[in-house]
């Protein structure tokens, strides 16, 4: 149910709409432009196949995040959720083997999403609560993550299905790439066309109007946790088989990347609208920019205040365009 | 003498032009009505002389002079103020605070709260309000916020008060005292302009009024010249029949409904009553007698304390809306914009939210049966909407309900509680909405009707319970009920007491 088809007899916010569709993605092109003339390297398919590998671990994330946000929650229990897989399946992986392992992961990061939407269905949370609960649990996670290693960053074992989630290949696409485009088409067609996702969004528009024709609003939001959760987890898998080890704080300010990827895509964090072609425009985009900064031999500070702009200008030219659309309504 | 006189004033928005050339005359210390359809421009108009937008063209001329209003402060200098529909009070500050906001006396680190208190207890009293100043604004009802609004504009040593829609929230006892107070406003030599879709207010306060359709003064005239007819043709531009659909003898089956010894504390005690299918159940209180309450509770919407009720013979265990939508229950909430509707969203999606089993498989939507579905609802229920894609907030507020009881329709519900359905609505389209209800329990639906406009559920209901602070004080049969009767029964025991 994408924006463009919810307004096919008001043109005016069709065009709009457009606008705002095409805003990231016109600013994606801009930027790959850029990139190319700035490194003739760029457009190697080596290159972007680097891009996409890197940014899956952001980009599962942030799909699942896509489906809490339209909800009309917050899930920054991403950040511990990702820290504490990357070093559990590690852990785990000594005494249960490798595939025991994944599957318990995958297992505890629904299971966190369980807890996250029993905590605010019990509670009645609103947005606000969402986010200090949800970061209340990452925390928890994270210190969970810390304790379990003393803190350390430790050393993975090597094995065929270990080394897949970051090396593998399916049809010669990377494991990583292959794993963020499943999810995408996937999530794609639960939002669209399934009446889970239709709920997702009834829940995020109008929490009471959905609530009074009868959707089960706080299940809906609890099974986005849940799939966010398990995003994660894969995402998780695909850093620590990526970097043979797993560091207990790996996920430190990933849930604001996350989300900032969301927005940037044109996801309204208000909730009620937002699709995942929109977060993977976002998380393209903030890829490429990591990229040409990485090309260009800058540094790490360089590249944070990039991503800062980048994200203060994209919700800044969103606000704008919704201040100007409020204040044209007769 | 007049004066306001606004001469020629046209507004447009993007594709709407709103006002066309509309003259407005007030003289002084009248009470004058403002009445017409929704989308009339009346909001529009208002909206221009209490200065939140400015006009195209023409132009106000106040007290003699000519003025120039840019922005609400403006207007509030030159003494105008508005009072919304929607109360702009801040709860959680105190009735003096709200008064003096953002002009207390003394200096910014040093106010002087007696003065302010004192102050404000004088403007209260010329509006006959004896509420504490200090009270905090959440703490008081409705129609004692009201008279908060008018103190705050006396504050402005507004000549001019412009009131819209005060009795879309008020009635019987609350409205009785917001009339004393308003003429006795004019008695101070304030003048009113009084918007209103109830006709009878109009006949009851105002000297004049002025009509408006579709961005222009049809007439205006003073109040003892014209009838009610004469009123509603100029409001829909044609002559309507009848404002109420004829009441046809029918029979009512056996009881689908019942509630009993209901208690929810502080708010509703030991209230009993039945419905049956094929009726109509109207439940008449004033704000405050519980009302909303009962119906959310009998929907599953909040929980209650005690009592039972019981559907189709059985206990319901409507836990939450979900179960008693599915058992066959189904409300038209108060508020149609907060909690019936997704406005941002197509009139479709509104229409098949509270089924969404019905259009789909296994789990997947099915967009053609939805479609089907929906242009079907648009059809039966008349819903005037260039299709089922346009966004409900595009919608007037009569096709907006329209919507809503659609909604209900396609969750086959067999009880339908309506609560304040026609609030807001013009008169044009509250006539399609009780050929609605007519339609409904034709079919041998149960309907329960609440409403503030005691003439409508009179009208519409073939039995009225009557409610007063949370406890039933009697039954009426439709034919025999009058307002008098309503009143009567509701304050009944309140004097012996």
């Amino acid at each position: 149910m994408s924006t463009l088809e919810l307004n096919k007899e008001a043109p005016q916010r069709r065009y709009r709409n457009l606008l705002s569709d095409l805003g990231p993605l016109l600013g994606l092109c801009v930027l790959t432009v850029v990139a190319s003339i700035i490194s003739p390297s760029f457009l190697t398919k080596q290159n972007i196949t680097n891009v996409l590998n890197q940014v899956a671990v952001l980009g599962l994330g942030a799909l699942g995040m896509t489906l809490v946000v339209i909800s009309g929650y917050f899930d920054l229990s991403v950040a511990g959720m990702l820290s504490l897989a990357n070093v559990g399946v590690v852990i785990l992986q000594t005494r249960f083997g490798t595939l025991l392992a994944i599957v318990i992961m995958l297992l505890i990061g629904v299971l966190v999403g369980l807890v996250n939407g029993t905590i605010l269905r019990v509670v009645r949370g609103d947005f606000g609560a969402s986010i200090m609960i949800t970061f209340g649990v990452g925390t928890i996670l994270s210190s969970v993550a810390l304790m379990s290693t003393n803190g350390f960053s430790i050393h993975a074992q090597e094995d065929a299905l270990f080394s897949w989630f970051g090396y593998g290949r399916v049809l010669g696409i990377s494991a990583p790439v292959v794993l963020l485009f499943v999810g995408a088409v996937v999530l794609h067609i639960v939002l669209r066309h399934t009446v889970f996702g239709r709920a997702i969004y009834l829940t995020g528009a109008n929490f009471e109007a959905a609530r009074l024709s009868g959707i089960p609003v706080y299940t809906i939001r609890m099974i986005t946790f849940m799939i966010s959760g398990f995003m994660v987890a894969v995402g998780a898998l695909i850093e620590s088989s990526q970097t043979v080890s797993a560091s207990p704080v790996v996920g430190v300010g990933y849930e604001l990347n996350v989300l900032a990827a969301v927005a940037i895509g044109g996801t309204s964090l208000m909730g009620g609208e937002g699709n995942i072609i929109r977060t993977i425009i976002g998380v393209l985009l903030m890829g490429v920019l990591d990229n040409i900064i990485i090309l260009m031999g800058l540094t790490t500070s360089v590249q944070m205040m990039a991503e800062g702009v980048v994200i203060v200008a994209a919700i800044f030219l969103d606000r704008l365009k919704s201040a100007r659309q409020l204040l044209g309504r007769p | 003498m007049n004066i306001l006189e606004m001469r020629g004033i046209s507004k447009s928005f993007p594709g709407v032009q709103a006002l066309t050339n509309v003259d407005l005359t007030i003289r002084k210390g009248e009470v004058h009505g403002l009445v017409g359809a929704n989308g009339a421009g009346k909001s529009t108009l208002m909206k221009i002389l209490s200065g939140v937008i400015q006009a195209d063209s023409g132009e106000i001329h106040f007290k003699g002079q000519r003025i120039r209003l840019h922005s609400p402060l403006d207007a509030q200098r030159a003494g105008i103020s508005i009072i919304h529909q929607e109360l702009s009070l801040v709860p959680t500050l105190s009735v003096g605070e709200n008064i003096f906001l953002g002009r207390l006396h003394g200096k910014s680190y040093s106010l002087r709260w007696k003065d302010v208190y004192k102050q404000s207890r004088e403007l209260l009293k010329r509006v006959g309000s004896h509420v504490d100043p200090r009270t905090l604004v959440r703490d008081l009802s409705v129609a004692q916020m009201q008279l908060v609004e008018v103190a705050k504009a006396l504050s402005f040593n507004a000549d001019l008060i412009i009131m819209d829609e005060p009795s879309a929230v008020l009635s019987g006892a609350d409205l009785a005292h917001l009339f004393n107070t308003i003429k006795s406003l004019t008695q101070q030599g304030i003048t009113i302009i009084y918007i209103s879709h109830r006709l009878d207010e109009i006949f009851q306060i105002c000297n004049r009024l002025t009509i408006m359709r579709d961005g222009r003064v049809v007439d205006s005239k003073d109040v003892k010249d014209v009838d009610r007819d004469f009123i509603i043709r100029g409001i829909v531009g044609r002559d309507l029949k009848d404002e109420y659909p004829p009441r046809k003898p029918k029979t009512v089956g056996e009881e689908i409904l019942s509630v009993q010894s209901l208690t929810i504390r502080g708010k509703v005690h030991d209230v009993s009553f039945h419905v049956r299918r094929g009726e109509i159940l109207g439940l008449a209180g004033l704000v405050g007698s519980g009302r909303t309450e009962i119906a959310r509770c009998i929907f599953g919407a909040d929980r209650y304390d005690g009592g039972e009720i019981r559907f189709k013979g059985r206990p319901a265990q409507f836990t939450n809306p979900r179960k008693a939508i599915t058992s066959g229950v189904a409300l038209v909430p108060e508020d149609r914009k907060s909690q019936g509707l997704i406005t941002k969203f197509p009139v479709r999606l509104n229409l098949t939210m509270a089924a969404l089993r019905k259009i789909s498989r296994n789990g997947f939507l099915r967009p053609r049966v939805e479609r089907e579905a929906a242009d079907s609802l648009v059809k039966t229920l008349s819903i005037k909407t260039p299709s089922v894609e346009q966004i409900a907030l595009n919608l007037s507020g009569g096709n907006q309900q329209k919507v809503v009881v659609g909604k209900c329709l396609f969750s086959d519900a067999e009880v339908i509680v309506l609560d304040e359905p026609t609030r807001g609505v013009d008169v044009g389209a509250k006539r399609e909405i009780y050929d609605v209800i007519h339609e409904l329990a034709g079919q041998g639906k149960s309907v329960i009707l609440i409403s503030s406009d005691w003439d409508e559920l009179i009208a519409l209901s073939d039995r009225l319970v009557v409610l007063h602070e949370g406890r039933v004080k009697g039954e009426l049969n439709g034919s025999e009920a009058t307002p008098d009767r309503i009143l009567e029964l509701a304050l009944a025991h309140e004097r012996g007491e």
